[in-house]
């Protein structure tokens, strides 16, 4: 990383644990006023964890009501049903190089492994990889799709054909935005470098502007997507040395979960599960939070003088807050839009796809019940091999594991087994990562969607300029953390 | 007559004792529908969030144990100029129930975003167009992608055609309601939003549901229990 982008990195609130010299920056770092300060934080996801960890860390007496039997939210490794102790998460799937700096961090300090998973999710790294891209009934490679032949005859104009030939689809933004991207002098807000009126259309809209062919707009798939919030996403990703590839990808062994576990053994008994929150109430002096425990509707009471919200916001907004959420803050509240979906998971005997003499299993494909597949690294304890692929969230993972045999340009698959993990009817984490902003709604988001409101503040992977996976929950929460240590 | 009274008494305390031996209170076997909180007569600010919890008893089974679906209990809030005395609960559109005996809610809420729109946003971009109900029901049954962005509406084999009606027609003509309140869940909160100049009767009125299967020959109401509520503004 840049040093540049490293100091920047600090300052943005990395945690009191991650900094530079290691454990002995602990004290050195604690907030003199963070003594003696109570912090209550609603929600034991890897956000929730991770700001208590950091609050903790600054000194602050921390507690974390989970409404859940179970910490970790989002991410969760599954091993049911699966052979030889095989895991899949089902949730959180990867990391990355660079992009998750701080996470990383909290790898090393816990004495955590990160293992390379190349091609996780549809990554295009490591490049001609033996990846498959599925166009029309016909399975193209890497280097097949930077034939300027095959890239007329899919529809790409004359300019976009000789930048494809010469650079890989991941890079077609750069293309069109490249100037944009130039002009963000200041990534860590989106407004005032020249471009706000972008906040009003749709990133497709600009792609038509510049020129970009239907095929190259489908590819983009910009419409409905505020053009400001993608043009000043690329800007962060190129502040933060994020490169459009999104870099190479690891998960860590023994499943993602290992995180929240690191936190959750530090927090000890600071985490209480089956804690649900029903009421908030607050003022200038602190927060009263209401809340049950398991096995008893009993209400209990506890008191704080502020409280983290790391709850994904559809939950938040269904417990009572008094007096309510300023207008500003209700309104991000109950519009942040988020992704969700599943992974289904299948557990196979063998590389059968070596026997179709593919070198690879990561292909994409049109079918509307899968739309790619890739392999998950190998664990020395089995000869069995996990896959994962992307489907239709309600879907049965028998039904995702037909459309793979009916799209699978082999002969024979040896799958004995295809799982899945519903998030959507989960009730209390079922949701992903924050969707882009909508065309002419940035100015009601930002940057009131990283502010606290009175003595409650937001963390979580919407509340960081960059919402990209598990770094910008733990980044959201260190800030979160600083900030109150500070205030 | 008090040698009577006292009589009765023992069969009741002997009857009481019996059930407490057998298993405490054995559960209802008809449908029971209770708003458990707010309490009766509370009054709560007008524009405040109000949490509610509402307990459904059926066949043996209850929402205090995980027996019940959460998903399968519905509650409605409804400003009333005069909630001096709350209506019957009446009937929930069938639309509603349909959408809590669906996943819907898992990626819908009904007035704010999550995983999808809400039911109020998709009735605002398909205000006035023709055959939107048609559209939306097709959506539902076999998937969208693009129209919201970058997120995919999953395909519902599930739904029967009838039931992917019934929901899109609920959302074009009535989800865009500023006045209907719907939550799914036996907890949640809800608003005290008033329509207009609320008077000193003014107030909201609750009506719980439970859209739950039931047995043959049973009817979904009368439900016994306080299954209607009204809180009045402050």
């Amino acid at each position: 990383m840049e040093r540049r982008t490293f100091l920047k990195t600090v300052a943005a609130g990395l945690g009191a644990s991650m900094m530079p010299s290691g454990a002995k920056a602990v004290d050195q770092s604690r907030s003199a006023g963070a003594a003696g300060k109570r912090v209550i934080v609603a929600g034991a996801g890897i956000t929730g964890l991770c700001c208590a960890y950091e609050l903790m860390q600054h000194g602050v007496d921390v507690v974390v009501l989970e409404a859940s039997g179970r910490y970790g939210g989002h991410v969760f490794t599954g091993h049911d049903g699966l052979s030889d102790g095989l895991f899949a998460d089902y949730g959180a799937d990867h990391l990355t190089k660079p992009g998750y700096e701080q996470f990383f961090r909290y790898v090393d300090a816990f004495g955590l492994e990160a293992v390379p998973y190349p091609n996780a999710e549809g990554s295009p790294l490591p490049a001609n990889n033996g990846q498959l891209t599925q166009i029309g009934e016909k399975f193209y490679s890497d280097a097949m799709l930077g034939q300027p032949a095959t890239l007329r005859a899919l529809g790409f104009n004359d300019k976009e054909v000789v930048f494809l030939s010469s650079h890989p689809w991941y890079e077609l933004p750069s293309l069109y935005l490249a100037d944009d991207i130039a002009r963000f002098h200041d990534a860590s807000q989106p407004f005032g470098n020249g471009l706000d009126a972008y906040d009003v259309i749709d990133l497709d809209t600009l792609f038509a502007r510049r020129g970009a062919s239907k095929r190259a707009r489908d590819y983009l798939a910009g419409q409905h997507q505020n053009a400001l919030y993608g043009v000043w996403r690329y800007a962060v990703m190129k502040d933060r040395g994020i490169p459009l590839s999104e870099g190479e990808t690891f998960h860590l062994k023994g499943g993602n979960e290992e995180m929240p576990k690191a936190f959750a053994a530090r927090l000890g008994t600071r985490v209480r599960l089956n804690h649900p929150i029903t009421a908030i109430t607050h003022d200038a002096s602190g927060v009263t939070v209401t809340h049950t425990a398991y096995g008893s509707d009993t209400l209990r009471t506890m008191h704080a003088d502020y409280l983290v919200n790391c709850i994904s916001l559809p939950v938040f907004r269904k417990i009572q807050i008094t007096p309510g959420l300023s207008p500003a803050k209700r309104y991000v509240v109950d519009n942040v839009a988020y992704s969700s979906h599943p992974f289904f998971v299948f557990e196979a005997e063998s590389k059968f796809w070596l026997e179709d003499g593919f070198t690879n299993l990561a292909m994409s494909f049109e079918h509307p019940d899968i739309q790619s597949i890739w392999v998950v690294p190998e664990s020395p304890a089995s000869t069995r091999v996990i896959l994962k692929a992307f489907g239709p969230s309600g879907l049965s993972p028998q039904r995702v594991l037909a459309a793979f045999r009916e799209v699978y340009p082999g002969k024979r698959d040896t799958i004995v087994q295809a799982l899945t993990y519903d998030w959507s009817q989960d009730p209390f984490a079922p949701t992903c990562e924050m969707e882009p902003f909508a065309p002419g709604t940035l100015r009601k988001f930002w940057p009131e969607i990283m502010k606290p409101d009175g003595r409650l503040y937001f963390a979580g992977t919407y509340a960081d300029p960059l919402s990209r996976g598990m770094e910008s929950c733990v980044r959201s929460a260190a800030r979160v953390a600083r900030e109150i240590a500070d205030a | 007559m008090q040698l009577k009274i006292v009589g009765l008494s023992v069969v009741a305390l002997a009857a009481s004792t019996f059930a407490a031996l057998l298993h405490a209170a054995a559960p209802s076997q008809g449908l029971s529908v209770d708003i458990a909180s707010p309490a009766v007569g509370s009054r709560a600010p007008w524009g405040s969030q109000v949490p509610y919890a509402v307990t459904v008893s059926y066949d043996g089974k209850s929402t205090k144990f995980g027996e019940i679906p959460s998903n399968q209990v519905v509650l409605r809030a409804v400003f009333a100029a005069n909630a001096d005395s709350a209506p019957a609960a009446g009937v929930l559109p069938d639309g509603v129930a349909e959408i809590s005996r669906s996943n819907c809610s898992g990626c819908h809420d009904f007035a704010a975003a999550s995983a999808g729109p809400s039911f109020a946003a998709i009735a605002r971009r398909y205000a006035g167009k023709g055959g939107a109900a048609a559209t939306l029901a097709d959506h539902i049954r076999n998937g969208s992608h693009g129209a919201w962005g970058g997120g995919t509406m999953p395909p519902h084999p599930e739904i029967s055609a009838a039931q992917a009606t019934a929901i899109a027609q609920w959302i074009v003509s009535q989800a865009g309601s500023s006045s209907v309140q719907y939550a799914i869940g036996r907890t949640g909160t809800f608003r005290m939003n008033a329509t207009d100049k609320p008077g000193p009767h003014a107030g909201t009125v609750l009506s719980a549901f439970y859209t739950g299967p039931l047995k043959p020959g049973d009817k979904r109401g009368p439900a016994s229990g306080r299954n209607t509520l009204a809180v009045h503004g402050s």
